[in-house]
């Protein structure tokens, strides 16, 4: 009894998570502090693209596969942004034990992303975040439109696809 | 600008200013209730043996009057009361009603992890412990008063202004291998506030008895300075000032002689303030 | 009752999933839902035990509902029983967060639990790690104000949650911050930043009876109130950052320091250096008595008011996080030093794609301290010399693209470790390890990674005395390989074994499914406590022997 029980709970949640995966625009939130690698605050809202798409990534300096992720995209970052005129925001999660080696991390990457910090995961829990890295794709009136959470190397391809999409 | 700068220091300073107790070093510890003086006796002191009944209430328990029903019912001078308001729950007051709950009345309730009230002890014996219904407690109490007692007890004092002046003399009958302590405790009678009943309506006018004020010595007693030996005799007095709040006259003292490890009481005795 | 529970977690993960799709009032419904469940049985070499109950299972599921500037959150958590590595006192389950907020431009309230952090932390900051099991969030009101741009000020008060409780004591704070360029023109436009901060926090709790050391008829005289204080400042000039705070702590004694009276201070410094494919930076950090609780009798992880991270590196390599720094919160001084540098394309050493090399290394000792008394005392004087050493590591880490399909990563570490630092006994470990990281994009939709590590110590296993030897290193190698199938799928296998302690493999084999953000993974084998890196995500597990499975959803 338990395990079918258990089995429905499972069942549940796939069968909801696939019927509505796509068929909801949520609002990014617009009011949630967070850092500029400067060390100034700075609301949410600051994060558009002026009516084109925006990429969120959420990561962490420590996280293997957010800095395999970050670091394939730079590769064609640059062809991106002509295509499709997108932007990605880098959102740290790093708390106060790395939270100062974001931006040399991040420049000595050679990242040309925008990069702000979420040092007590304001912004991470609001997006329902669970594990980094995750990623979302807003589109021209900041609604999230899609959203991925791992990366697997090639995983790039699906994100520029989802982007060229919303831009048909 | 400047406006919201110096309000903000102003807030700052003001919380900083109030929110950190600073103590000095001289005050790091304090003593852990009154002072007792000591003095050796050769009378020796009638030896009666009574019980101590500890139990835990609470003005939200609905259950407790039943139990106070019980224990009113075997209530006479060989058996010492002190009910104990229990510092969360059911023992939380009232609000605009008198709050009974004390600092060594919290300490013994943590101690014997009251989870549940009425709880009531014989003699701080964890086997004779008491939860909810009473009725098993008489026999209980009964027994106990037909043990040979190990200390004989008389307890008195003396009031003056409001200086309250305590002598309990001791004399013990037999040897006791451990170290035995002295605590003293005042009790007040015809507290009058609210208390929920068991049909559960509300007694706004429920006169509870024998409720714990203050733990006069440290809340698990002071030791006694010898090693105990049978026809032992000495007298522990102390004072202390008796807070304008409580009424002398409903005001009881109630001595008890513990093990000072197991904290069980091996005797009590109890008198009225001024007597 | 059991069923009982169980029905009404799947009515309330099913219904929060439903009416996400919809959306009420005009307003969105999002949240997240996780299931971890773990089978396990006993096995005495790696320390893992038999579950009476056969599956574990912690299920949790965080419903926010937002309407424009408003919104409200819940969080559901079960746990029964807990996964092996959770309290027990978890056991349970029930609404354990709750919240109505609203987020205006010039203010932002909140009430019921809530996460907050002044600075860096040092003095105050409630989060959560759901795969550590902390959760220290605040119950109370919590407000947030920006009267002109370039200027915060906060205000908390409340209870800190404790598993399924709240502390008895009650925590205040405030909390200023400026940032100088934004109200300053002629400094906005320089090569200047500066920003500007303090806070306070005052915790209030009744007294208690807590006797002296010296004399036991004498009890503490507690403060009842106490309170810690911080300064900090955030300063940048064109390549050049530096952030410092100052935080001390007024009269505290409480479990963790022995209730003496000495004041707590704390001191941390990062200095970096950056500029596009390069960056140097260095941290410095000295803490002394800074356990800061919301209940002073209480030992353990939970109900801390600060947050006290390891000056270490975070390291991620199985071996390399095998024996990680813990934070000594009742002293400890360390340094940490970090260099990143890319070899351009086309240069000697970039070659034809680049080249990466990141080196970093730290050391940290505890205090030099002469002991004065115990609890009712000061405790202790500081010294000025250092006391002994708790942890050092250096590592190397040079990451080469060969082509355009195939990436290595080569790290070399040195690492000593005192056991000290897991309240064991024994002597220092003096760790080498070696790890290659091979990734290799076989064609657009296959992908394959392959780890090799290993580990030298001078610490072995003692089969005379097991009960310690989860603190003794030994010699290990391990393999790894992964295979991802375009983005949905990935398997991977792994062992690790230590060759020369003779206590077995741990092999572990695991199947992920991912749809967009939904993450289901299944694994089986024996499993170290540590920091484990698969399929993409990073999380903590526990020692265990069996089956385990995770799903994760956001929605």
């Amino acid at each position: 009894m338990k395990k079918i029980l258990l089995a429905f709970a499972l069942f549940s949640i796939f069968n909801f998570q696939f019927s509505i995966s796509e068929a909801q625009n949520a609002k990014m939130p617009q009011n949630i502090t967070l850092k500029t690698i400067d060390g100034q605050n700075v609301q949410s809202s600051v994060i558009q693209n002026d009516g084109k798409p925006v990429i969120i990534s959420f990561w962490a300096t420590w996280c293997k596969p957010c800095n395999r992720e970050l670091n394939n995209i730079k590769e064609v970052y640059e062809e991106w942004q002509e295509e499709t005129g997108v932007k990605l925001v880098a959102i740290s999660i790093d708390d106060a034990r790395s939270a100062a080696r974001v931006k040399p991390h991040a420049e000595g990457n050679d990242w040309p992303y925008e990069i702000y910090l979420d040092q007590n995961s304001d912004l991470k829990r609001v997006m329902g975040v669970v594990n980094v890295p995750h990623t979302f794709i807003l589109n021209g009136e900041g609604e999230i439109v899609w959203q991925h959470t791992g990366y697997q190397d090639g995983g790039e391809e699906e994100v520029i696809e989802k982007v060229r999409e919303l831009l048909k | 600008m400047k406006k919201i700068f110096i309000g903000l220091i102003g807030l700052l300073g003001i919380i900083g200013l109030n929110g950190c107790d600073k103590i000095e070093p001289e005050e790091y510890t304090v003593y852990d209730g009154a002072v007792v003086n000591w003095t050796d006796i050769t009378t020796t002191v009638e030896p009666v043996q009574r019980v101590y009944v500890e139990k835990y209430t609470g003005p939200r328990c609905n259950n407790c009057p039943l139990a106070d029903v019980t224990l009113e019912g075997i209530h006479n001078d060989k058996v010492v009361m002190v009910s104990i308001n229990h510092p969360t729950g059911q023992g939380t007051p009232y609000p605009n009603q008198p709050d009974m709950r004390t600092t060594g009345g919290n300490e013994w309730d943590k101690y014997f992890g009251i989870n549940a009230i009425p709880t009531a002890f014989i003699n701080r014996d964890r086997t004779l412990q008491f939860q909810g219904d009473m009725s098993n407690i008489v026999g209980a109490i009964n027994q106990a008063l037909t043990e040979e007692p190990i200390v004989a007890i008389d307890l008195h004092s003396t009031l003056e202004n409001n200086t309250v002046n305590v002598s309990a003399y001791m004399h013990f009958e037999k040897d006791y291998p451990d170290q035995v302590t002295l605590t003293v405790a005042l009790v007040e009678d015809s507290l009058v506030y609210k208390q929920l009943l068991p049909d559960g309506s509300m007694d706004e006018n429920y006169a509870h008895n024998h409720m714990l004020r203050k733990v006069v010595t440290s809340y698990w007693g002071t030791p006694l300075p010898i090693e105990v030996k049978k026809g032992d005799g000495l007298i522990g007095t102390l004072e202390f000032l008796l807070d304008s709040e409580f009424v002398a006259e409903h005001c009881h003292l109630v001595a008890l002689v513990s093990d000072k490890k197991s904290r069980k009481i091996l005797n009590c005795a109890s008198c009225e303030i001024g007597k | 009752m059991n069923r009982l529970k169980l029905i009404m977690t799947a009515l309330l993960i099913g219904g929060a999933t439903t009416a996400s799709a919809q959306g009420i009032m005009g307003g969105h419904v999002t949240g997240n839902v996780q299931v971890d469940g773990q089978m396990s049985h006993a096995d005495s070499t790696i320390g893992s035990q038999d579950v009476p109950e056969k599956l574990l299972m912690n299920a949790r599921a965080d419903i926010l509902y937002t309407n424009g500037d408003f919104s409200a959150g819940l969080r559901f958590e079960m746990y029964e029983k807990p996964l092996l590595g959770f309290d027990a006192q978890y056991e349970g389950e029930g609404l354990a967060n709750y919240f109505v907020s609203y987020n205006g431009e010039r203010l932002s309230v909140t009430a019921g639990n809530f996460y907050e952090q002044f600075g860096s932390g040092m003095i105050l900051r409630t989060y959560e790690d759901r795969y550590l099991g902390l959760d220290n969030s605040i119950r109370g009101l919590n407000v947030t104000l920006r009267p002109i741009d370039g200027i915060t000020i906060k205000g908390v008060i409340g209870k800190e949650r404790t598993y399924w409780f709240y502390s008895e004591g009650l925590v205040r704070g405030v909390d200023g911050e400026v940032n100088l360029g934004s109200l300053i023109k002629s400094l906005g436009e320089s090569k200047f930043r500066v920003t500007l901060g303090a806070g306070f926090v005052s915790k209030y709790e009744t007294d208690e009876v807590i006797p002296s050391s010296a004399d036991p008829e004498y009890k503490l005289n507690l403060p009842l109130n106490v309170g810690a204080s911080s300064v900090r400042a955030d300063l940048g000039y064109g390549n050049w950052s530096l952030q410092a705070e100052y935080a001390y702590k007024g009269q505290d004694p409480n479990t963790i320091n022995g209730y003496i009276y000495r004041p707590g201070q704390g001191l941390l410094l990062n200095l970096n250096y950056s500029q596009r494919g390069f960056s140097a930076g260095i941290q410095a950090k000295r803490i002394d008595n800074m356990g800061f609780k919301a209940d002073r009798s209480q030992s353990g992880e939970m109900l801390y008011i600060n947050y006290l991270p390891a000056i270490t590196k975070n390291h991620t390599y199985a071996f390399l996080s095998m024996y990680p720094y813990a934070t000594q919160v009742n002293g400890e001084q360390g340094l940490q030093g970090d260099v990143m540098y890319k070899f351009k394309k086309g240069t000697f050493l970039g070659g034809e794609y680049g080249t990466d090399l990141h080196l970093n290394s730290s050391v940290v000792y505890g205090l030099d301290t002469t002991v004065t008394g115990g609890a009712g005392t000061d405790g202790y004087e500081v010294n000025s010399g250092l006391g002994q050493l708790l942890y050092g590591d250096v590592s190397v880490e040079v990451a080469k693209k060969l082509s355009k399909a195939v990436k290595v990563t080569a790290t070399y570490a040195y690492q000593v470790f005192n056991p000290v630092v897991e309240n064991e006994p024994g002597s220092l470990h003096h760790n080498n390890i070696v790890v290659a990281d091979v990734a290799w994009k076989v064609n657009k939709k296959h992908s394959l990674r392959f780890e090799a590590e290993w580990m030298g110590s001078d610490s072995h296993y003692d089969a005379d005395d097991p009960e310690h030897n989860d603190r003794r290193a030994g010699d290990w190698v391990m393999g790894l390989v992964e295979w991802n199938i375009g983005t949905h799928w990935f398997v991977s296998a792994s062992d690790q074994y230590a060759y020369n302690d003779g206590i077995g493999n741990y092999y572990n084999l695991s199947v992920g499914y991912t749809h967009g953000a939904t993450r289901l993974q299944v694994g089986y084998g024996k499993q170290r406590e540590g920091l484990l890196c698969i399929g993409g995500v990073c999380r903590v597990v526990p020692a265990s022997n069996g089956l385990t499975f995770s799903l994760t959803t956001s929605f």
